[in-house]
């Protein structure tokens, strides 16, 4: 159980959810944009978070495009079993099929995991690794932006700025892919490394989550798995060697077994997309 | 626009049937369907969607309804563990002893019912997958599975 109460409100736009959110902060209230709820609700029981207002985006159509077609649109508000069974992007099912476990994934979703408080956002990989973008609206309007550069360690809104959508081109689906997950135990349980590759024309780019303490995509790192003068073994090994002091120890596992397994699927990914 | 605010007075769907609930905004699915409704056979344990326990069918997805709000369910169908028809399925859990303590047992068929209206023949990979979403603590997961397997079969 929730041990406070809250208002709930369920726009059906996006400008009475804006409108919503900006009342709520001139009052010097708190207000969260409400999907799935599975993060909030958990957090809301656990009191580390206790908002005045949820705001659920559920009602508001934009939120819940799909569509696959000149452009593949995938709105923030819809649960990530809805995305898995359509979608024709194979990297996005993969990686979206093994967040959670099925019944939280007719819950959870898209925007929720990746504007979530837990540091995996898994979802965002494949929007990281295949060059998304987010089209997101707030109290100055709409506007789209590339994941490359809204997305640093979480994604980076303005105050009341809500995201819609995420978006990708649509020769993602053609796109060459490689996706490799680890876990401790059981399948259902957070990754000790999840890690993305996508292979275009000479260019090999990666993301990764569940070795840091948050995702990552870097240009540097990209640069190095691409000097194919250079063997495997040596890109993989100066690729984790420059991350070095990123990798996190936890009860799951230790940073140095989460570098030898980015170092072992980074050799997979480039012998897979290279071949 | 909807807008709820202190106590939320409303009628809800609750195996075919509608029933009028008084309860606040932050209130659970879970704990309506417990204390209004009076319908324990949602179990609720963990309440951060992990046992499944709790799962119900919201317009015949199954869900954690630890993990939903009350409010949200305003319109939809709700499906516990009491309104379950399918008597196959029920046996199936009695012949194979798919059950021990019997704590997880209603998730475990609210949630293989979903599973069987949307694929009436599930493969071994998504019956893992979908029985992956209930925790049996009992560890009696040998005999939940064979029941699945015994009415699964094509025919």
């Amino acid at each position: 159980m929730i041990p406070f109460n809250f208002d709930y409100a369920r726009p059906d736009t996006l400008e009475q959810a804006v409108t919503l959110w900006q009342h709520c902060d001139q009052k010097g209230k708190h207000a969260v944009y409400y999907a799935g709820g599975t993060q909030i609700i958990t957090l809301c029981r656990e009191q580390k978070i206790k908002p005045d207002l949820v705001i659920d985006i559920k009602g508001i159509k934009e939120c819940l495009t799909f569509r696959e077609d000149d452009r593949l649109v995938y709105g923030a508000a819809l649960p990530l079993n809805n995305i898995i069974d359509k979608t024709r992007v194979t990297l996005l099912s993969q990686t979206l099929g093994k967040i959670a476990d099925h019944t939280i994934r007719n819950r959870l979703t898209l925007g929720g995991n990746i504007m979530g408080y837990l540091p995996f956002k898994e979802a965002v990989l494949a929007f990281l690794v295949l060059d998304g973008s987010a089209e997101i609206f707030g109290p100055q309007g709409c506007r789209t932006q590339s994941l490359s550069t809204l997305f640093n360690k979480r994604v980076r809104l303005e105050k009341g700025e809500c995201i819609v959508n995420f978006s990708l081109s649509p020769e993602t689906i053609k796109t060459k892919t490689f996706f490799v997950r680890k876990q401790k135990d059981s399948p259902v349980d957070y990754p000790i490394l999840t890690a993305c590759f996508a292979g275009r024309t000479k260019s090999l780019t990666m993301a990764v989550s569940g070795v840091f303490a948050f995702p990552l995509r870097d240009a540097d790192i990209d640069s190095i798995l691409n000097q194919t003068d250079l063997s495997c073994d040596k890109r993989a090994l100066q690729a984790v060697d420059l991350l070095d002091p990123l990798f996190k120890s936890d009860f799951r596992a230790s940073a140095a077994y989460r570098k030898h397994l980015l170092r072992l699927a980074i050799l997979q990914g480039i012998k897979e997309l290279e071949t | 626009m909807t807008f709820y605010s202190d106590t939320v007075k409303a009628r809800l769907k609750v195996n075919g049937e509608l029933r009028e609930v008084i309860f606040e905004p932050s209130d659970t699915l879970a704990r309506v369907i417990r204390e209004q409704l009076g319908l324990t056979g949602t179990k609720t344990s963990c309440e951060n969607g992990d046992c499944g326990g709790c799962t119900v069918q919201v317009d015949d997805v199954a869900i954690k309804s630890c993990l939903m709000l009350a409010v949200e369910a305003i319109g939809k169908r709700i499906t516990t563990i009491e309104g379950i028809q399918n008597h196959r399925l029920k046996d199936a859990f009695t012949r194979h002893n798919g059950f021990q303590c019997g704590y997880c047992t209603p998730g475990m068929i609210v949630n293989a019912d979903a599973m069987l209206k949307k694929t009436p023949c599930p493969d071994k990979k998504q019956l893992t997958k979908h029985l992956q979403s209930n925790l049996c603590r009992c560890t009696g997961y040998e005999g939940i599975e064979s029941a699945l397997k015994s009415i699964c079969k094509p025919g």
